[in-house]
């Protein structure tokens, strides 16, 4: 309330220049006295017979102490007075309107320059404290994947990545997600707001029972407080302390898209003021311990993201309905202006995680195959198919000759660290040529060429690799590696399935077929040094490279007897 | 001796709006004046010595720089604590302010807040 005394009403200038001049223009002395008794201007004379009450709007701010003619000045003032609380009330709007412009100005500064989400959501809910009254409030996030919080969602590696699954997690609310870090299921935060306010289990039930949940598979999902003040009814803010928002662990919210307040506000998309929450009919587990509150969506041009909340449970502490917080349309214009600039700055920050977390894929994905090969995936060229097919490819087995018995005469961590050293080299080989490296199995190294991306001349790349594999090793850096890893490599080319094979929950990209098991028998009955080849692979690169018959062989496993030819490098 | 504190912004509702932030110095003997532009900054600032002046920097006929540059050299009052207001987005030019011997500048939008606190740290004053 803008309030305004005679004191500073007569410091103004331009009202002492004409309170100057009618003094001297009318017949009579005047005096002007304030409530206390005062004299503000003039000298109080015993003899002045009149008080004229200076008002503004119904209350006395003084009076003008005089004759008749005075009257006129008791209403020139009046109506001055009026006129500077007029300007006042609407500097002082003026000036609150300027405050929030800078807040604006300040978070958008601030938020534009976070890119993790956690910090998002905490920056904008503090900034949010500062300007709408409050003792609890969150930023509400709606989750497609269960329990992928934002933190958990970081610390999780490629291998337990599941699929975003829209819709296919209907009821999931019921059950506890797994959350990492520590953070608290959902049956447990349910738990202990029932111990503390104890509640029919009306949302629960909403959110389980199937007839309750909207058709709209889209907005299945869960819902998290990224950031909250005030709602943690296991540990109260301590008064007058504000509790530091990062410390503060992530905390599903029990809500269903229309339905409750909040999930109104979700599905339509538009912010609420709600001043006597548990009156509304709407009210619901996630309203639960509000009594008044403001609620805007985080909404980008595509969907809403979640929403930001704040609220009071004034009456929980005892205050009357007088103290109670409630709320304006100012409050929740604001808090809009707020949540659609969080809302950016939180798009932004998924985009980021979306993006490290590609670049995680991506730097997982290159200890297999090339980094060339790992783009033209990403990209995801018509070409290249990881779905199992049939391709013409060259297999390519590598192992390395009585590997069992260098084992027995070296201490175990000693044999990890040569592996690792020949594994890089022969890998590094493998990527020059192309090939893809499909598995280590023991000190065995099985590599493709022609797969997922197509290579019109796989025979000639494997070979090449094959050769390179081995003059790699006969002037390997280390004299150990060089004088005792002596490998055998076994080639073979032809058609074979290639592609994911497995389950759902783990998958090979492997291949599966004739030409394999011929690569595997060949490298089998290679000599330490030696490259055995199927004739197919022969007949492909006769032209290339020079050949020794080996004549036909019989390999173990294998009915038909096969040529094989050795390569002569 | 009142203490008396200038603004002087060509802009109306800024001149307000510092004023209304500033009102309640005045229960301190603080008296605050305003000027619309460079010319009528320098004739009050030379008649009724402020010990705080709050100066736009984009103003007509006259602009900030040159208020604070003569005030400061010509006038030889470098007593006077002038503080800068720049709009946002118009980089302030730090040399230029030191050339002229501003003692501060301030972004618009400022804080209304800092902007009392910088008047009372200033002029010495009790905190509101």
């Amino acid at each position: 309330m803008t309030q305004l005394s005679l004191k500073r009403l007569l410091r103004k200038k331009d009202i002492q220049f004409v309170l100057d001049q009618l003094a001297g223009a009318i017949a009579h002395p005047f005096c002007i006295q304030d409530t206390s008794g005062q004299v503000q201007m003039g000298t109080e004379l015993a003899s002045l017979p009149n008080r004229y009450p200076i008002e503004l709007d119904g209350q006395c701010l003084g009076w003008v102490l005089g004759y008749d003619d005075s009257a006129a000045i008791a209403h020139l003032l009046s109506m001055l007075a009026h006129r500077e609380l007029s300007q006042k009330q609407l500097a002082r709007e003026t000036l609150d309107r300027y405050k929030e412009i800078t807040l604006l100005y300040d978070i958008s500064e601030k938020i534009t320059a976070q890119l993790d989400l956690q910090s998002v959501a905490e920056l904008v809910l503090e900034e949010a404290r500062k300007i709408i009254p409050g003792d609890r409030g969150a930023v509400i996030l709606h989750q497609l994947e269960p329990g992928a919080t934002a933190r958990s969602v970081t610390d999780r590696v490629i291998s337990d990545d599941t699929p975003e699954l829209d819709g296919a997690l209907v009821g999931v609310m019921s059950t506890p997600t797994p959350l990492g870090n520590g953070q608290i299921g959902n049956s447990q935060i349910g738990n202990s707001q029932k111990n503390a306010e104890p509640q029919e289990g009306v949302a629960l039930a909403a959110a389980t029972d199937p007839e309750l949940v909207p058709n709209d598979r889209t907005e299945a999902g869960t819902f998290e407080a990224i950031a909250h003040f005030g709602l943690d009814v296991a540990n109260p803010p301590i008064e007058g302390v504000a509790p530091l928002l990062s410390t503060i662990p992530a905390m599903p919210v029990e809500m269903t898209p229309g339905a409750g307040i909040l999930g109104q506000v979700f599905s339509s998309g538009n912010g609420e003021i709600v001043n006597h929450v548990q009156g509304d009919r709407r009210c619901q587990q996630a309203e639960q311990g509000y009594d008044a509150l403001v609620c805007a969506p985080l909404k980008t041009q595509e969907r809403v993201l979640g929403l930001i909340v704040l609220g009071s449970s004034g009456s929980r502490k005892g205050l009357d309905s007088s103290t109670l917080t409630s709320y304006s349309a100012g409050d929740l214009k604001l808090l809009n202006a707020l949540a659609s600039q969080a809302a950016a700055a939180i798009e932004n920050a998924l985009l980021h995680k979306k993006e490290l977390r590609e670049a995680r894929i991506k730097s997982n994905l290159e200890r297999y195959v090339p980094a060339q090969l790992v783009q033209a995936i990403l990209e995801a060229k018509d070409d290249i198919s990881l779905a199992p097919n049939r391709k013409n490819i060259t297999i390519l087995f590598s192992d390395i000759r009585n590997f069992t018995s260098h084992c027995e005469r070296l201490e175990p961590e000693l044999i990890v660290g040569y592996l690792n050293e020949y594994f890089s080299h022969m890998v590094d080989i493998i990527f020059t040529h192309e090939g893809t490296v499909n598995k280590f199995v023991g000190d065995m190294i099985v590599a493709l060429f022609g797969a997922p991306s197509p290579m019109p001349a796989s025979e000639q790349q494997a070979i090449e690799t094959a050769i390179a594999m081995q003059r790699c090793i006969q002037s390997f850096p280390l004299a150990w590696i060089r004088d005792n890893f002596h490998t055998g490599i076994g080639l073979s080319a032809g058609r074979v399935i290639v592609g994911n094979i497995g389950s759902p929950q783990h998958s090979d990209y492997t291949a599966i077929g004739d030409e394999v098991n011929t690569a595997s028998r060949l490298q089998a009955i290679a000599k330490g040094g030696q490259i055995l080849v199927s004739r197919n692979v022969y007949e492909a690169t006769r032209h290339l490279f020079s050949f020794k018959s080996m004549g036909t062989l019989t390999l173990k496993g294998k009915r038909r007897a096969i040529e094989v030819f050795e390569v002569q490098y | 001796m009142a203490k008396k504190i200038l603004i002087v912004d060509d802009e109306p509702h800024i001149r307000l709006l510092i004023e209304q932030a500033l009102e309640d110095l005045e229960d301190q003997d603080v008296e605050l004046m305003t000027a619309t532009n460079g010319r009528e900054a320098l004739q009050l600032i030379q008649d009724e010595l402020p010990q705080l002046v709050f100066l736009d920097v984009m103003m007509p006929h006259m602009n900030g720089f040159e208020v604070c540059s003569v005030v400061k050299h010509d006038l030889n009052l470098p007593d006077i604590y002038i503080i800068m207001l720049t709009a946002k987005g118009q980089e302030f030019d730090k040399k230029k302010g030191q050339e002229v011997g501003a003692d501060l500048y301030m972004t618009k939008p400022f804080d209304p807040d800092e902007l009392v606190e910088k008047a009372i740290a200033t002029l010495g004053l009790d905190a509101i």
